[in-house]
């Protein structure tokens, strides 16, 4: 298992790259920003606990594109090199296979919100009141950017198990939400749906949307016998 | 006879009987095209089956299914009692494939590949691998994606057969390498096969190949077989005729086990396996032929005049 899994995180190392760099990349330069004006200027325009909240939502944000990516890399890479031929001569299962790219799926996916989480309220708490920072730059937008990424993966997850093209993959995986965004607005202002919960549908279906494909596409590669 | 027929001949041994590949009714359809039709064939423990075919005659389709890596449409295989559809896994712990085009992880260092393979076999032989990079002298630290195309095949070979699996599968394992890769790969198959009772299956276009190495010969054509014979039985018994016939006369009935016949004026030309003095006493009863020559023919003839006879009667 333990060399699935480094095959895993090395196939996926460009996806990883590209996480980190839209995870800590805004922190990183936000910060460096900010230093400079306290040198230059002196004074900061807004406190650093805000700061850390408003950034650490931002990358949050911003790293779903990677978790789109990963959840389209992950199966249909292998397929599109053609490597997956050579995996499949060799005497680990499918179940084993899928689950090792599961968990390095799922684990960076948490890994992203961790230290997302992390900078968010961990470092605005030491920083300041998190509370009220969090709630100063709308830190309800959390839950919907959570709803996006699980949509996100799963839906790139599920294209993924299906085809060999990775872009593919991921495009319908970035185009997941807003299809079904798109799908509850014609609901709510063309059809007269008016009292239509749109943060709540929204979430409830992107979940169940993600989840359901994250578990077809599973079930997809386990059934399938070629590689 | 090839080397490993000699060896198993001269060992006596009893797992010679048991079949360690079966195909019972092995089919398999692609839309409306059927590439295997009923595939019917048990390889014994031990021996080494040469499988030839012109492109397309579903050689490849056939050991994919052998693999795991296709599903039948019809039928099933098995290897070593196990059956490939049901447990893959299993039967790949104890089989080496070498697959005609290699996908090796392209980023993964020639050490790192054998150190991925290693940790999936429990019969994994350090010594053998060792051996073995040394005598194909692979570089541990170069990367699959700077090495020639024959030194990925040696790689292949390596990674198939350092586990030292009781059946070893080659789909045309040496195409497209030069004759100095193929001898060293080849040489590296037959060593595999000398070290251990093993059985081998594999296709090829290089029929001096296959002369080589084959116990038995399989020919594949429009995805059913139209021979297996043991190699000296299918080289030697497989004779061509020339006779001449008088003029205006045309041959009455080609003796049994003519694969291949053409008449041009008054030449007949007919190429006949399964040959004793007896077929020339019946082509000489039955057909009014003037005089009558036997030529000894190759492999490569032979396998010709299978197909093209078949491709007539087609």
């Amino acid at each position: 298992m333990s060399a699935l899994l480094w095959k895993d995180l090395r196939v996926n190392r460009l996806v990883l790259i590209i996480g980190a760099v839209l995870l800590l990349g805004p922190l990183l330069v936000g910060a460096g920003i900010r230093l400079y004006c306290l040198r230059r200027y002196g004074v900061l325009s807004e406190p650093w606990c805000d700061f850390w909240a408003e950034t650490g939502v931002f990358s949050l944000g911003l790293s779903m594109l990677s978790l789109a990516l990963l959840g389209g890399n992950a199966i249909a890479c292998e397929r599109a090199d053609r490597s997956a031929e050579f995996l499949a001569c060799l005497p680990p299962s499918r179940r084993l296979v899928i689950a090792s790219k599961a968990i390095v799926v799922i684990g960076i996916g948490l890994l992203i919100w961790g230290i997302g989480l992390g900078v968010t309220y961990g470092a605005a708490a030491l920083a300041g009141d998190v509370q009220e920072a969090v709630a100063r730059i709308r830190g309800d937008a959390l839950p919907a950017i959570a709803h996006t990424a699980v949509l996100l993966v799963g839906a790139g997850w599920l294209v993924s198990s299906c085809l060999s093209s990775p872009a593919i993959a991921s495009g319908i995986g970035i185009a997941s939400p807003i299809l079904l965004f798109a799908l509850l607005s014609v609901l709510k202002y063309y059809y007269g749906y008016e009292d239509l919960d749109m943060r709540f549908w929204y979430g409830t279906l992107a979940v169940g949307l993600g989840v359901t494909g994250f578990a077809g596409g599973v079930v997809h590669y386990l059934r399938r016998v070629e590689p | 006879m090839s080397p490993r027929g000699r060896r198993s001949a001269e060992m006596g041994d009893d797992t010679m009987t048991s079949p360690a590949i079966e195909m019972e009714e092995l089919t398999r359809r692609f839309g409306d095209q059927t590439a295997v039709k009923g595939l019917s064939l048990a390889i014994p423990a031990g021996s080494t089956f040469g499988f030839i075919g012109p492109n397309g005659a579903g050689k490849t389709t056939t050991i994919r299914m052998l693999m795991g890596m296709l599903r039948p449409t019809a039928g099933r295989a098995r290897i070593l009692g196990i059956d490939v559809a049901r447990d893959p896994a299993a039967m790949k712990q104890r089989v080496g494939y070498v697959p005609e085009l290699h996908y090796i992880y392209r980023w993964m260092r020639v050490g790192e590949a054998v150190r991925f393979c290693r940790s999936f076999y429990r019969t994994w032989n350090d010594e053998l691998s060792a051996e073995l990079l040394e005598l194909f002298e692979l570089d541990r630290g170069k990367r699959v994606k700077h090495l020639s195309k024959g030194m990925v095949a040696k790689l292949a070979l390596l990674l198939a057969v350092a586990h030292e699996p009781e059946v070893l599968i080659l789909d045309e394992p040496t195409s497209g390498l030069d004759p100095i890769i193929r001898e060293e790969f080849l040489d590296g198959v037959l060593r595999t096969l000398c070290a251990r009772q093993r059985t081998v299956f594999f296709s090829s276009h290089t029929l001096s190949d296959v002369q080589r190495l084959a116990d038995t010969i399989g020919i594949l054509y429009g995805g059913q077989l139209l021979a297996v014979r043991p190699t000296d039985e299918l080289v030697n018994g497989t004779k061509r005729i020339r006779a001449v016939l008088p003029d205006g006369a045309a041959p009455a009935r080609p003796p049994a086990g003519t694969i291949w016949q053409r008449v041009e004026r008054r030449e007949w030309l007919l190429t006949v396996t399964g040959y004793t003095p007896r077929t020339l006493d019946h082509l000489r009863e039955h057909n009014p032929v003037d005089n009558v020559e036997i030529i000894d023919v190759g492999l490569e003839e032979v396998f010709k005049d299978f197909v093209r006879g078949q491709r007539v009667s087609a």
